[in-house]
């Protein structure tokens, strides 16, 4: 219709067809749907006024929705703490659902802390053992700060897919939801401790395998 | 099993040592993690991270070897902190007698030697004594103060 080339007139309206741009919108702007058009907008308007009674409505309901701590104006619905309370009890879920990894990440530990007390067994308390004791607590940290540096890795690049599914803006901040590997830490909690009945002695002389088991059972219980 | 240090302090300390140097070192690896897009970009910095880390805690190149340029990753390595820390924890407020076998000199016809005429051959050692401080031992061979254990 804009394009003149194209343009097809009815029969008998050759000069009531507007031609230009400016005669388009002359001719708009005096139909009567241009008129009805613009009592509906005032209408509108009218009826929702900006900043009016609805706006009050509007802020009543969401101020509901908030959590009782929030303040007014945050645009997050729950508080931070109510955040970090879900992202917590989200975290155990997690654990809870799928503990195979963790339990294997822990006996793997484990083993390797029943190695390690094995190879150091029974250091002297002479000057002997200086540099054995020296080299036993290199190897722990090392062994327990890089040992969870893969498994860090590892967790963030999958378990992003997990928290991105999840409303972001409204929900959940993203602080809160570093907070979320706390149930990780009660893995780091347990694994040093494998350490250090290891390193607890067996006042008997004797280096066989069943009395190391019975003191280390009897140290967990 | 291994022996360490038997106090029940030194134990609990022990603990806490290895969580709060797991921690550190968790977050560390998770800031690399954050700021790379990809699981093999993070690997990068980390494998770098991880090897200039290891050889700046002060055990496999002590403190006094390492040379004033590379001071700096020695100071900036939370690991060294806490192996100092462990180091500080097992070592200090201990005495620990020499083995026989350290005395120098050794052999049969000294086995009669007064205590002034033979010293234990280990970093740290007093001439006339039977035995070596643990503190004497970790501040001369590694630079350990005990004034450092919760730094």
């Amino acid at each position: 219709m804009t394009s003149s080339l194209e343009r097809v007139v009815r029969p008998g309206f050759e000069n009531k067809v507007p031609r230009t741009p400016d005669e388009f919108a002359g001719l708009w702007k005096a139909s009567p749907e241009y008129a009805s058009l613009r009592a509906e907008i005032d209408a509108y308007n009218q009826e929702y006024v900006i900043g009016g009674q609805h706006l009050q409505e509007f802020k009543e309901s969401r101020r509901a929705q908030q959590s009782k701590h929030q303040r007014p104006s945050s645009p997050y619905t729950l508080s931070y703490a109510g955040q970090v309370k879900l992202c917590l009890q989200r975290g155990f879920w997690r654990l809870k659902s799928d503990p195979s990894l963790t339990l294997t990440q822990l006996c793997g530990n484990f083993v390797m802390a029943l190695v390690i007390g094995s190879v150091f067994y029974n250091l002297p308390q002479t000057t002997n053992s200086f540099f054995s004791r020296s080299a036993v607590l290199f190897f722990a940290i090392l062994l327990n700060a890089f040992g969870s540096a893969l498994e860090v890795c590892q967790i963030l690049y999958f378990h992003n897919t997990f928290a991105n599914k999840a409303p972001r803006s409204l929900h959940f901040t993203h602080s809160g939801q570093s907070l979320r590997n706390i149930p990780d830490m009660l893995y780091i909690i347990l694994q040093p401790r494998h350490w250090r009945p290891c390193s607890q002695i067996s006042r008997t002389k004797s280096a066989i395998p069943s009395s190391l088991i019975r003191h280390y059972t009897s140290w967990s219980t | 099993m291994v022996n360490l240090n038997r106090h029940p302090g030194n134990f609990f300390f022990f603990v806490l040592m290895s969580f709060m140097l797991t921690l550190t070192m968790s977050m560390l690896f998770r800031t690399i993690a954050s700021v790379s897009r990809t699981l093999s970009q993070a690997m990068a910095p980390a494998a770098v991270l991880i090897l200039a880390i290891v050889i700046y805690t002060g055990f496999a190149l002590p403190v006094p070897y390492m040379r004033g340029w590379a001071r700096w990753m020695n100071y900036l390595d939370p690991v060294a902190y806490g192996f100092e820390s462990l180091m500080i924890n097992e070592f200090s407020g201990r005495v620990f007698p020499c083995s026989p076998e350290a005395f120098v000199p050794m052999g049969a016809s000294y086995t009669n030697a007064s205590a002034l005429e033979r010293v234990c051959s280990v970093v740290g050692a007093v001439a006339g004594s039977n035995t070596v401080d643990g503190a004497v031992y970790i501040e001369s061979s590694y630079q350990y103060v005990h004034s450092h254990k919760w730094r």
